[in-house]
């Protein structure tokens, strides 16, 4: 409609510039890790592998085609990042859907009492306690329910829904004898699109990255995630070397994670990758975070 | 306004609760009210049936198998990558299975979380029946004494005639697993082969030295100046001064120059301890070490130290020694197969022996090794401890041992007709620390292997290599060293901190030293610091376990 | 008598208004049920717990568990307090998680708003999705990687010092570089991934607003300093606010792996120490000590910055 100005053009550029460089700052490293992935590991290490693959092998991708343990994992991770983040979702849309509508009695207290847990926790022995008393340990269970919820997404959630559904939409639909939870239904969540993209990003990385949890409640090796067997085969372990006898062991550990750690940053990073271009395009509606009262 | 109010005063709530609910202690174990009682009527039956000649309760007094009706052990171990298939898959607890009629139920958790999730079994009151290694020292003495891990003396007394014959072969192991209180807490893990003495070996390029013309150094004075030719003649003949005259991984136990200080008369390690005449000595404040660390900084300073050494993991320097062309003069590992690869280990590096210092000095360090603690521990979860042990037993019986530790017979070991064992040999494809774990629990497994069991094995090349290394430098080892002492749950508490400063401080210090020279100047002050890092205090920690231990 | 009148007339009030809280929020029951799940969930698994603070302030044996163990009293803050290094700790820690902040929460920001106005919607699509890729790098192998990267011998980046003619640098070695590689290769991991608020946000904006101000002959620089910045600007006050309530949090893991024996100065923080003394000779109680002293330190912080954010903008956490 209207000729650039000499100013945006320059903008422009600049613009283009920028973001290349940073583009190419980024996509280096990842470059890097490619190539490495399947380079012979001391090459890598010598600090050889730069530009073009050198010494190249499939014995690391052979190693994790092989490993049953990594595609169990991979089955179990997947699994709870879907049924993970679909509770998560669920509840957290509820709660602060809830907890975004003015006339809720009692909603800054409930809210306060949430961002508390922000900042002070009882530490992991009272929560394994509870896992353990819920009968969760070992189970899958245990990798669902004590993340249920997340109380910076609630925050988003919220301060979405306040700024988004115009009050007198509520009104109206009060008027005609609408239900709340009819009108969270057919009103509220359609518009809300943009943001349960964001909530099944933020939430289903947060699960697939996880492992903690994994470590502390499960004992079953057939339950581990992805994340826990990754760890497992790349941390050297510094304190297991104090024992002498074990130096053989651990440094055939560290071949093996040498041949493969490359190889499975691509192969686990991949579904994480598919889901951001495919959840991108409903970045519509503008997500914003606010204030916790109000 | 609100949140403020609420935050502040749920604060104050929760310390009202957490000071003022003092007196609840039955809240907690009311949880678990399964524990004594289960344990009670365990208890009942044994003594109930013993009418049975050769029987206790369920359990047969001698022979195998160990049980009438199966019984089942929950045992936690250490999982590595480098076991393929779940333990119960496996060869040789599935045979042994069969053979006791004890059926284990494996807590395998990896090793990276093992000290995490150890600590809050015992915390959480969620224990295993057994711990199969990996108990730290401070746990027997800690969890011991609160009864959370039973007592071991009286069943190895009446049920493990193989382990108090190796703890009464081995007076010295049996003295290192014995707490202050008496008692032991968790069997040893004996592994009796001698080139686990000194984990740190040198070595130096022998093709360089024959390309140089030069013989193997001798003396520090000689070392210098052979490292000076690896830097200075291009002896790997690319035209480049790309040369690692001598590489090692500063502060680490194997790769670090911890025995090199020997030459100066006084060797160092990374508690800074060694003992002398029956006394602990301090090394890191001694003029010997002073000496030590002038002589680093003067090769550091010609460019002959790798300036890696300080940084480099381990994947760095394995990186470093399979370059092509070789880098490394001189460096110091547990192995060096592990650094260059076997066929260079063999046919470019030689051995290095102790270097005679300016005063004539020649020592190496020589560890506790051979003997891990913690190898075994029944906790107070075990309903069936008579049969733990008995089951215990077995493992410590040298065969079964073997076939824990390196994997079963008729797959990774054979038995000759003259009675002596031999390895299979690991088929390609595999490395050998994958094919011992394939089928065994191995190194996450204890096991009572004496040197007479190993002197029927015949050793495989690499074991080889590592003995006849011993040999060179057994002659240099120190008479005395630091012995595994237990300390005190309040010595523990304090050394803990003291330790973690002043051994950090010490390292920092050295490695600045080295690189950066100054030790003159800054040795004053050093000193002063140590004192104002209450060096004192853990001396005396170290004194008072010592004499404990001796007084026992 | 009037006094009685008055005081009959609030009585009722107050009762009618009760009545009328009350009605509404039985008609709101609904709601109360959407909240239902996630209040049960935060008192089992987060205030349930929260007993267990009392081992900051007792000797924690496990056999008597956490209500039997007994008491030390502060103990355990005086121990780290009095540590020797407790200053030290201090300083690296809160200077890390400072620096981190001052350089790591306006890249994102930036990023977006550049984003925000590339033409080629492709071009978007693609950085976006190339920056977001680091975050799922782990940590040890992106420690790793640095040391690869920054090797004083072979790494690229002396090599590309050296081009210039410069004099490699030992990065890894060097305390001054610690805090900067830290804060950096947080940046690149996490830059793309912090990103996604912000755009999120910035596709809210009304494009009636952009429209209006190029009516009047705005330019693209003006657009965003008077559209685009105050439209995200509430997003990023909180989280810049809740940022300030984790400073004392910096995790231990990243800065554990980069730790030298030269470069402790700065490497040491309040993390790391704890994982040497506390956790692997499993002293709870002096972890729980450290942390509900940092957890101290982020709620002064928060309600600080939340006081002072209310007074100079209108934007606040509460």
């Amino acid at each position: 409609m209207i000729t650039k100005s000499h100013e945006d053009v320059t903008f422009d550029i600049i613009n283009y510039l920028i973001l290349t460089v940073f583009l190419l700052a980024v996509l280096y490293p990842l470059y890097f890790v490619a190539i490495a992935s399947f380079s012979d590991p001391n090459m890598v290490n010598a600090g050889k592998v730069w530009l073009i693959p050198q010494g190249i092998t499939f014995e690391g991708y052979q190693r994790i085609l092989d490993d049953p343990q990594i595609w169990i994992g991979y089955r179990n991770s997947l699994f709870y990042t879907v049924f993970g983040t679909a509770l998560n979702v669920v509840l957290t849309l509820t709660a602060a859907y809830a907890l975004s509508r003015k006339d809720l009695d009692g909603r800054n207290i409930v809210m306060a009492m949430l961002v508390f847990t922000m900042l002070f926790g009882g530490g992991l022995i009272p929560r394994y306690l509870v896992v353990k008393n819920l009968k969760m340990l070992d189970t899958v269970w245990a990798m669902l329910i004590p993340n249920a919820v997340g109380v910076w997404n609630i925050i988003i959630c919220r301060t979405f829904f306040q700024s988004t559904i115009p009050d007198e939409m509520l009104d109206a639909a009060m008027m005609d004898g609408c239900s709340s939870s009819r009108f969270f239904i057919r009103i509220v969540l359609p518009l809300s699109s943009a943001l349960i993209a964001v909530m099944i990003l933020f939430y289903g990385v947060s699960h697939w990255n996880a492992f903690f949890d994994a470590l502390i409640f499960l004992r079953n090796q057939k339950l581990y995630p992805l994340q826990l067997i990754l760890r497992e085969i790349l941390i050297e372990n510094e304190v297991e070397l104090q024992m002498m006898e074990d130096a053989e062991t651990v440094a055939a550990q560290q071949r093996i994670a040498e041949t493969i750690k490359y190889g499975v940053i691509m192969v686990a990073s991949i579904p994480m990758l598919i889901l951001y271009p495919f959840l991108q395009k409903y970045f519509v509606k503008g997500v914003m975070i606010g204030a916790i009262k109000g | 306004m609100q949140i403020k109010k609420f935050l502040s005063w749920m604060l104050a709530l929760l310390m009202v609760v957490s000071l003022g609910l003092s007196g609840c202690k039955q809240q907690a174990s009311t949880g678990e009210p399964s524990g004594e009682e289960v344990k009670e009527n365990g208890n009942n039956r044994d003594s109930g049936k013993e009418s049975e000649v050769g029987m206790l309760g369920n359990m047969y007094k001698t022979g195998l198998p160990i049980v009438k009706d199966k019984v089942t052990l929950r045992i936690a171990a250490r999982k590595r990558p480098l076991h393929s298939k779940e333990f119960n898959d496996m060869i040789v607890p599935g045979k042994f299975e069969e053979k006791t009629n004890v059926h284990i139920e494996w807590d395998a958790i990896p090793g990276t979380a093992w000290e995490q999730k150890k600590n809050l079994m015992f915390a959480a009151d969620d224990l295993p029946d057994v711990f199969f290694k990996g108990l730290t020292p401070s746990d027997e003495i800690n969890y011991g004494g609160q009864g959370m891990l039973i007592a071991l003396d009286k069943l190895i007394g009446e049920w493990a005639p193989n382990i108090k014959n190796l703890l009464e072969k081995r007076p010295q192991v049996k003295k290192m697993c014995t707490t202050p209180s008496g008692n032991i807490y968790a069997l040893p893990h004996v592994e009796e082969q001698v080139f686990l003495l000194n984990p740190d070996n040198f070595f130096i390029n022998k093709t360089w030295l024959d390309k140089l013309d030069l013989p193997i150094p001798q003396t520090t004075d000689e070392f210098y100046k052979v490292l000076k030719a690896f830097k200075q003649e291009d002896p790997n003949g690319n035209g480049t001064d790309d040369e690692i005259p001598l590489s090692f991984r500063f502060g680490n136990k194997a790769d670090g120059i911890y025995s090199l200080f020997g030459s100066f008369g006084l060797l160092d390690n990374q508690q800074h301890i060694i003992v002398e005449n029956g006394k602990v000595v301090f090394t890191a404040d001694k003029p010997e070490h002073k000496e030590a660390l002038k002589y680093f900084y003067m090769l550091y300073q010609e460019g002959l130290i790798d300036q890696e050494a300080f940084t480099q993991d381990s994947k760095q320097y394995t990186a470093k020694g399979h370059n092509e062309p070789m880098l490394l003069g001189a460096f110091i590992t547990w192995s060096h197969e592990n650094i260059c690869g076997t066929e260079r280990a063999y046919n470019n590096y030689a051995f290095q022996p102790p270097l005679k210092g300016p005063g004539g000095h020649m020592m190496w360090n020589k560890y506790n090794a051979g003997v891990g603690r913690g190898g075994f521990a029944i906790t107070s979860a075990n309903e069936y401890p008579e049969i733990t042990m008995r089951w215990i037993n077995e493992v410590y019986l040298p065969e079964n041992s073997l076939e824990w530790s390196f994997g079963p017979f008729g797959h990774n070991l054979k038995k000759n007709a003259d009675g002596t064992y031999e390895y299979i040999e690991t088929p390609s494809g595999k490395s050998y620390g994958e094919f011992r774990h394939s089928e065994t629990v191995g190194s996450s497994a204890p096991a009572g292997l004496l040197k007479e069991t190993f002197d029927r094995l015949k050793p495989m090349a690499a074991v080889k290599a590592k003995t006849e290394r011993y040999m060179v430098y057994k002659p240099y080892f120190p008479e005395d060293i630091y012995p595994l002492v237990y300390y005190t749950s309040e010595q523990e508490q304090l050394l803990s901190t003291l330790r973690t400063d002043i051994e950090q401080y010490i390292n920092k210090m050295q490695a600045k030293w080295i690189i950066e020279g100054g030790i003159d100047k800054d040795w004053d002050d050093y000193i002063k610091q140590l004192d104002k890092m209450r060096l004192k205090e853990l001396l005396k920690i170290y004194q008072d376990a010592f004499n404990t231990f001796n007084k026992e | 008598m009037r006094g009685v009148k008055e005081a009959t007339l609030e009585i009722h009030f107050k009762k009618q208004y009760r009545l009328k809280r009350w009605k509404r929020m039985k008609g709101n029951y609904e709601l109360y049920l959407f909240l239902l799940p996630t209040v049960v969930y935060f008192l089992i698994f987060h205030y349930g717990p929260m007993y267990g603070i009392q081992i900051a302030f007792k000797n924690f044996i496990a056999v008597e568990g956490i209500w039997g163990s007994p008491w030390v009293g502060i103990d355990h803050f005086q121990r780290f307090f009095n540590s020797f290094q407790f200053w030290t700790l201090l300083r690296n820690t809160l200077g890390l998680s400072v620096y981190g902040l001052a350089a790591g929460f306006p890249i994102p920001i930036i990023l977006a708003l550049l984003l925000n106005q590339l033409s080629s919607k492709k071009y978007k699509k693609i950085v976006q999705t190339v920056t977001y890729a680091p975050h799922f790098i782990s940590t040890v192998v992106l420690v790793g990687t640095m040391f690869v990267f920054l090797s004083p011998r072979n790494g690229l980046v002396n090599h590309i010092i050296e081009l210039f003619g410069g004099e490699p640098v030992f990065f890894m070695a060097r305390p001054e570089w610690f805090q900067t590689l830290y804060v950096f290769s947080g940046i690149w991991q996490n830059a793309g991934w912090g990103t996604i608020i912000y755009l999120a946000s910035l596709s809210g904006i009304s494009p009636d607003l952009h429209e209006a101000a190029i009516m009047d002959g705005a330019g693209r620089i003006q657009r965003i300093w008077h559209i685009d910045l105050p439209g995200i600007m509430p997003t990023a006050v909180i989280i810049l606010i809740l940022n300030l309530g984790r400073i004392m949090g910096v995790g231990f893991e990243k800065a554990y792996l980069m730790q030298t024996a030269l470069n402790l100065d700065s490497s040491e923080i309040i993390a790391t120490y704890v994982y040497k003394v506390g956790l692997l000779n499993a002293q709870f109680s002096f972890s729980a000590a450290v942390g509900l002293f940092n957890a101290v330190v982020n709620l002064i912080l928060l309600v600080s910055v939340n006081k002072i954010a209310k007074t100079i903008g209108e934007t606040s956490l509460w």
